[in-house]
Formats: C-alpha cells, sequence, structure tokens
C-alpha cells in the first residue's frame, strides 16, 4: 500500500515537474532567441571584474561610422579627448554602473568634415575644411582603421586610457593631401587623419622651474 | 512477522520514478536559472537599441532613435488606428505644457512611422522640415526676428520607448532658445518665448448636428 502511495505521489510530482520543465523551457527558448537577436545590435558584454571598463566594437556597416558597447563601473569617470581638440564626457563618475553605445562618425556636412562623438552626450569637431572633405569624399572604405576591441571583448582599468580609433591616410591620399591640403592641415591630418582616445591624456611635462639668477 | 530490514525497500518502478521526478525539476530548476540571468542581461541591453516597443496597441508609443549626427530627430511612433495632426509650433513656446498654436500642421494616419524634423544648423538659418517615412510632411521657414541666438535648452523626451494615451498631445521635441538679458548676457527666457515644439495630436470627428 505505501509503495503504491509512494508512486502515486511520485508520478504526481512528475506530472507537475513535466509541465514545469516545458514552460520554462519555453521561456528560456524565447529569452534566448531574445537575447540572441539584441546581441546582433548592441554585442555581447559578458561582466568578468565589475571594477573596470569593458567595451566591444560593433560592427555599423557603413564606413567612417564607428560603435561600441561599453560597460562602465560605479564610481569610474569616463573622459575622452579627439585628435582635433575636442574633449567631453562625464569627469563625475557615477554612482552606480551602467551601460551604453558610444559612437565616433566621421561626415561630411555642408562642404566641412565633422567628427561626430556620442558618449555621454553628442559633439561634434570640425576635421577640415572643403578641401580636406574633397580629398576624403567617395574614398572613405580606403581609409586605414584600427579600431580598439574590434577582435575581442577588452577592459580598462580606472584611470587607464585607449585609442578606440585612429584613422590613418593610405599613402595615395596622403600625396594627393600633400599637394591640395594647406600647410596646417597637412601637418595635423598626414598621415593620421583623425584619433579619439578614452581616458585623459598624459600632461605635457611642466618646464623645469628656472631659478632667479640663471 | 515482518523483516524489519525490508521495511523501507522500493520497487523498480518507483526508483525509476524517482530519477525521472529528480531530472525533471532539476531542468525546471536550470531553465529558471538561465531565463533569470538571460532576463538580466536583455534588460541592460534593451535600452540601448532605442526600439519601439509597444504593449497597448491604444496608446501612443515612441521612442527618439539614436543621434547619428548633431541635433539628429529621429523618432520611431507607433500611433493607434484612426487620424491625427501633425503639429509645429515655433512662437510663444514655454518650458512645460502647450502654450501655443500649430503654425502649420500635417494630418498623419495610424500605423508604424518614422518621422524626422530637421531644424536649423545655427542662427544664419530658419528653415524647419518635418518628413514621416520619407516623405516632406511641413516646411516651415521663420521670419529673420525668430531665434536670433541660435542657442537653446529643451527636452528629449522619449530618450526610452513610452507609451501615453491618445487623449493627450505627443510632445516630441521641445526647444527654447535663448534670449538675451543683457548687452552680453543669454538666457532662457521664463516666459513663453520662440522655439521649437513639435507635437502630434488626435483629430477628434465633430458631434454630429
Amino acid at each position: 500500500m505505501i509503495r503504491r502511495i509512494i508512486e502515486v505521489v511520485l508520478l504526481i510530482l512528475l506530472a507537475i515537474g513535466g509541465y514545469q520543465a516545458w514552460s520554462t523551457g519555453q521561456e528560456r527558448t524565447r529569452l534566448q532567441a531574445e537575447f540572441d537577436r539584441l546581441v546582433q545590435a548592441t554585442g555581447d558584454l559578458p561582466i568578468g571584474d565589475p571594477s573596470k571598463l569593458h567595451i566591444r566594437a560593433i560592427p555599423t556597416g557603413e564606413p567612417l561610422h564607428f560603435a561600441w558597447r561599453i560597460h562602465v563601473p560605479a564610481n569610474y569617470p569616463l573622459v575622452y579627448q579627439d585628435s582635433a581638440g575636442m574633449g567631453g564626457g562625464s569627469p563625475r563618475a557615477m554612482t552606480s554602473a551602467y551601460d551604453m553605445i558610444a559612437r565616433v562618425r566621421i561626415h561630411e556636412v555642408d562642404g566641412v568634415l565633422q567628427a561626430f562623438k556620442n558618449l555621454t552626450g553628442a559633439g561634434s569637431s570640425n576635421l577640415g575644411e572643403s578641401t580636406l572633405a574633397s580629398l576624403i569624399r567617395g574614398r572613405e572604405s580606403k581609409i586605414l582603421v584600427e579600431q580598439f576591441a574590434s577582435q575581442r571583448l577588452e577592459t580598462i582599468d580606472l584611470g587607464g586610457t585607449a585609442e578606440l580609433i585612429r584613422l590613418t591616410l593610405p599613402p595615395d591620399l596622403q600625396a594627393e593631401g600633400q599637394k591640395s591640403l594647406d600647410p596646417y592641415e597637412r601637418s595635423t591630418k598626414i598621415p593620421v587623419l583623425y584619433t579619439f582616445r578614452l581616458g585623459k591624456t598624459k600632461p605635457k611635462p611642466e618646464p623645469a622651474p628656472t631659478l632667479p639668477g640663471n | 512477522m515482518s523483516d524489519p530490514s525490508r521495511r523501507w525497500q522500493v520497487g523498480l518502478r518507483a526508483l525509476i520514478l524517482l530519477m525521472a521526478v529528480v531530472a525533471t525539476w532539476l531542468t525546471v530548476h536550470v531553465n529558471r536559472r538561465e531565463s533569470a540571468r538571460l532576463d538580466a542581461r536583455i534588460q541592460v541591453m534593451k535600452p540601448l537599441i532605442r526600439e519601439l516597443m509597444i504593449t497597448d496597441p491604444s496608446q501612443f508609443a515612441a521612442v527618439k532613435l539614436d543621434s547619428l549626427w548633431i541635433d539628429d530627430n529621429r523618432w520611431d511612433l507607433y500611433l493607434p488606428s484612426g487620424e491625427y495632426r501633425l503639429c509645429l509650433g515655433t512662437r510663444l513656446i514655454s518650458s512645460k505644457g502647450l502654450t501655443t498654436q500649430a503654425i502649420k500642421t500635417a494630418t498623419i494616419k495610424g500605423g508604424k512611422h518614422r518621422l524626422e524634423l530637421k531644424a536649423p544648423r545655427n542662427a544664419r538659418q530658419r528653415l524647419i522640415q518635418v518628413s514621416s517615412d520619407g516623405a516632406n510632411l511641413i516646411t516651415f521657414e521663420e521670419a529673420k526676428d525668430w531665434a536670433v541666438s541660435g542657442s537653446y535648452s529643451g527636452d528629449t523626451p522619449f530618450v526610452f520607448s513610452a507609451q501615453q494615451p491618445t487623449d493627450q498631445p505627443l510632445i516630441l521635441l521641445r526647444r527654447v532658445y535663448m534670449a538675451p538679458s543683457g548687452p552680453t548676457r543669454w538666457l532662457t527666457p521664463t516666459e513663453p518665448s520662440d522655439g521649437i515644439l513639435l507635437w502630434i495630436e488626435r483629430v477628434v470627428d465633430p458631434e454630429p448636428i
């Protein structure tokens, strides 16, 4: 009799468990499909050490348009600086961790080549006037791109820096630019057209104090 | 007399059942743990992609798309079935509420739309254009005395997808241009002033006579 009761109880548990396994399996499959879809758009960013900045490039399908998924830990001041002299970000760290998509996009606006950045806020800096814009126009895909975290997930310690993007003109565009650009643009855009760096750049060494009488 | 050593013996059928029960409930446990892990990561990712989410089809839904250039004003919208009025105001804009009359309107039908507003990029430009799904709906050029500062403050609603009832105007963009408050100072005016207000309101059928 007891055996029969045990078997009946086990059968009931099996029936309930079977239904639960089916319904939780359905939910898990649905969430996995949603997760996979979102990973296509934002990249997968598993967090290892929560005290470090985690970063992974996301493909955009557009030349000179770069994006990264970034996990910013709590109390991590995020600042940036680009080669066009524009800096920004959130020097005051947020008290809680957050994720974001950062973008850098080089594009032409009214004949002027601009570097658009969107991290903690959007900003834009002029890269060059019409001669530089016409040098690049239609040849965006020829520019040599070095994008940080494009191959794998990267981490940055608090206070560390990383060059997210470096755009270099190929030799033929360098030669053409030497003829067409003005001296200032030649010195600042050849061979490296643009860089964008996370974290503060190292301060220039202070000149040695001059002693009175020297 | 019964043998005490045989009292707790179970049959083969019960043993197989027990193993099946353990396996099934272990599967339930693993599924729940994995679902919780996936859900936590989905909740982090969802706001990043600025995707329109509609949970109540009787309400407006809107999300502002990620900026790809300076002053990139594009939205994905859902309007429940019916007819709506897309409205543009440029004067008497205040930092809250609807204090202005539409200076230009266009009709827009229910459904999903991608809306874009092209605003003047500097103080010399005064042309405002609003398009839906690539088709121009509103073009309006302001007078020379409008928004002379070129600098503005304003709201960016719908950074995350949100819904609201259709009996209230769906305000997509609010911008108030700064006004001179001295020879060299510009401040956001406290009174309704020059700006840009873009909203959508339901076209209410007139009462039958």
